[in-house]
């Protein structure tokens, strides 16, 4: 990516790259998504979402400005988890979202969230609340951060 | 054409920064929430007859650096036990090593935070520490040090 104070596009996909490059149990790298999905109608306008479940989606829609002249921005992140309520149960679900929750909350998340997209760097990532429902015939866990972060790479 | 400004390097948070206090035993470093750190130093002017000032004299006399932490144990050391020890608060002059923390040159100091081979000056507690504890939350405390260039070694007295 080239550097860019479009940051809300830049954190959501250096959210799904970092976890697109993990291993988990039941959800395959595929399905790790940032963004809103089928968003162009390239699909059937009927389908609410193309994305597969189990899924991961990393979004941010909303960031403000930290340093003024500085274009440092603190960014409001959430990461879904999703799966299928018809055929998971809840304790797989729940299993599902521990392990991508747990691969967020680490001490390094932001060095690993800088290295996962090119022209961007996280200097500060904290969690800010975490919360689960059943939506549209899904389980679905949410977690969210603030992500202090540019748009450029910054040692 | 302008240049885009996009992004610039800036100081976030301590989450290494760390407490050593060997008076204490079993001393576990607390998470740390806040610092305040401050040049501590007289600064006189002279007047002459008319009242222009023609000297000034100036006597540095350290800094001072208040810390907020929440008694917490760490990682490596998590329990509830941890944390009880992550509350102490040690006797007034006692020593305290500080790791972890960005090495910045204020005030006389090249690291005026950290203890290391060419800053050994000890942090000195200056007994202004508290510990507020509430019936619905967590414990929250302070703790105020000062250190001084010229002083290299302290001996609390109990």
């Amino acid at each position: 990516m080239a550097a860019s104070n479009y940051i809300t596009d830049n954190v959501q996909k250096a959210f799904a790259a970092w976890l697109q490059a993990q291993t988990f149990t039941s959800i395959a790298s595929t399905s790790i998504y940032s963004g809103i999905q089928n968003a162009t109608g390239e699909a059937d306008e009927d389908e609410e979402s193309t994305m597969v479940l189990p899924c991961v989606v990393c979004l941010c829609q909303s960031a403000t400005i930290e340093m003024l002249q500085g274009y440092n921005w603190r960014c409001q992140v959430s990461v879904t988890v999703r799966s299928n309520a018809d055929d998971t149960t809840a304790d797989a679900h729940h299993s599902s979202a521990a392990e991508v929750f747990n691969t967020l909350t680490t001490d390094t998340i932001a060095a690993d969230l800088s290295s996962s997209l090119a022209d961007f760097t996280a200097f500060l990532v904290t969690p800010t609340g975490q919360s689960w429902d059943i939506r549209d015939r899904s389980w679905e866990s949410i977690i969210t951060f603030d992500v202090h972060c540019c748009g450029s790479d910054v040692s | 054409m302008a240049q885009s400004v996009i992004g610039r390097g800036g100081i976030y948070g301590f989450a290494t920064l760390a407490f050593g206090i060997t008076s204490i035993s079993g001393y576990i470093s607390p998470k740390f929430e806040s610092l305040s750190l401050t040049n501590e130093s007289d600064f006189t002017e002279e007047m002459a007859q008319d009242g222009t000032v023609v000297t000034a004299f100036g006597n540095n006399r350290g800094v001072q650096c208040r810390f907020s932490f929440k008694p917490q144990g760490t990682a490596a050391a998590p329990t509830v036990a941890d944390a009880v020890k992550s509350a102490g608060i040690p006797i007034v002059m006692a020593g305290v090593t500080i790791t972890g923390l960005k090495i910045i040159a204020f005030a006389g100091f090249t690291d005026v935070f950290n203890t290391d081979a060419g800053n050994t000056q000890p942090w000195i507690y200056t007994g202004t520490g508290s510990l507020d504890g509430t019936n619905d939350g967590l414990w929250t405390a302070t703790m105020t040090l000062k250190r001084y260039l010229g002083i290299t070694s302290v001996t609390p007295f109990s």
